[in-house]
């Protein structure tokens, strides 16, 4: 693992305000940045990458973008839409940089699937402002573009052939599976149904040396049986449906499986 | 936070943190391990939101000294891997940084364009796909 290749160009919240950084010096949300300060020693001093090689990478489009593609309708805090999840207004994604498309897309009314969610409720209020969550619903769709759900099988498919010498320990999971990608809801179904294979590759006595694969959204406290999630809080529960059902044709199947769940040593193979 | 009480089809269940998740397989010493402060979050947390979901967590835990992010602590807070680390002897390798920050997609990209993507960078580390603190970030967020 070598830090000298990741450079790209992040934003981070610095005396509220937006300033170009590092990658690695990426605020968090809960420490306001002072993660950075921490990290920042050690990174200065084994960052070997020159500027040269940084400025090889592709670059992604400029953040804010432009008034005409701004996905925001207003960057006062006051008329920031607020999160339905949080119950906080989505600033700090504004001033987050292309390494944070995650919140951005969040705050920016991506496809919905709240619906499918559920509560969390530790650390936050619960939503209740309606005029709030539909104004957020109504805030444009994100500048950028989805990554492809077959990241995740691929990074897992990854880590599974590696020479056994060379294995991860462990693998954790930590990632919605069944977020909305670029490659739509059959790439979604796809990924799901590889990433829960790969996760059950482990359970296979022939396949020692794999690393563990282990998602931090399962409920159970025991960490020997490595399962992906069985719960809705994925659309890994079991096997999606069809490869070429839509979303919607998915949701509504939803009850259905997750009243019957399927453990990942249980879980039928998939359609050929 | 360790964990986060979600309301599933099933009842409440906790969402432990990747951090509290991954510190199991990263502590290879039992005796530390079984100390450690975090090891209770995970036995108690099922038990905690079943029958008190709603009482809130007022802090975390501290889950190591590896992991201690004291507030305002401005020095580097996390200690080289140990001189015993097994990777040091298998892997070959030399670098003793306890983490290191890897693009998903970068490494996508190589994988998928057929390149020889050296699986040294994984061998013997624990990996985190994702991991943020909150359950509702984790859920929109890709690595």
């Amino acid at each position: 693992m070598s830090e000298g290749p990741i450079q790209r160009p992040s934003a981070r919240l610095e005396s509220g305000r937006c300033r170009v950084a590092p990658s690695g010096h990426r605020a968090s949300h809960r420490t306001g940045g002072r993660a950075d300060h921490r990290a920042s020693a050690r990174e200065r001093r084994v960052d070997p990458t020159p500027a040269t090689e940084a400025q090889t990478l592709q670059p992604r489009p400029a953040w804010p973008p432009s008034a005409g593609e701004r996905a925001f309708p207003s960057r006062s805090p006051d008329r920031a839409p607020v999160d339905p999840d949080t119950g906080l207004r989505a600033v700090v994604p504004r001033c987050a940089g292309p390494a944070d498309d995650g919140d951005r897309l969040q705050a920016a009314g991506r496809p919905d699937r709240r619906h499918r969610r559920p509560r969390a409720v530790h650390g936050y209020r619960q939503p209740h402002d309606q005029p709030a969550q539909a104004e957020a619903r109504d805030v444009p769709a994100a500048p950028w573009p989805l990554r492809r759900a077959d990241l995740i099988a691929d990074l897992l498919d990854f880590m599974r052939t590696a020479p056994p010498a060379q294995a991860p320990r462990a693998v954790i999971l930590d990632v919605d599976i069944a977020e909305p990608a670029s490659d739509g809801a059959d790439g979604v179904a796809r990924s799901s149904y590889r990433a829960r294979r790969l996760g059950r590759v482990e359970d296979g006595a022939a396949a020692t040396h794999l690393a563990r694969v282990v998602s931090s959204r399962q409920h159970r406290p025991g960490l020997a049986a490595a399962i992906l999630p069985d719960t809705t809080y994925d659309d890994v529960a079991s096997r999606p449906p069809t490869y070429s059902g839509s979303r919607q044709a998915s949701s509504a199947t939803r009850t259905a499986r997750s009243a019957s769940w399927c453990p990942i040593s249980a879980c039928s193979p998939a359609p050929a | 936070m360790p964990y986060q009480c979600v309301l599933t089809s099933t009842g409440m269940k906790p969402l432990y943190s990747a951090g509290a998740v991954a510190y199991q397989f990263i502590e290879r010493d039992p005796n530390v391990l079984a100390h450690a402060g975090s090891r209770h979050w995970l036995q108690d947390g099922t038990t905690h939101c079943q029958t008190t979901p709603y009482v809130l967590l007022q802090h975390g835990e501290r889950i190591d000294y590896h992991f201690s992010l004291d507030l305002g602590f401005l020095t580097r807070a996390w200690p080289n891997l140990d001189p015993r680390w097994p990777g040091f002897k298998t892997c070959g390798e030399s670098d003793s940084s306890i983490f290191r920050r890897l693009s998903a997609i970068d490494i996508d990209d190589a994988f998928r364009a057929g390149g020889d993507v050296d699986h040294g960078l994984l061998c013997q580390h624990v990996v985190i796909i994702g991991g943020t603190n909150a359950a509702g970030r984790t859920l929109s967020r890709r690595p």
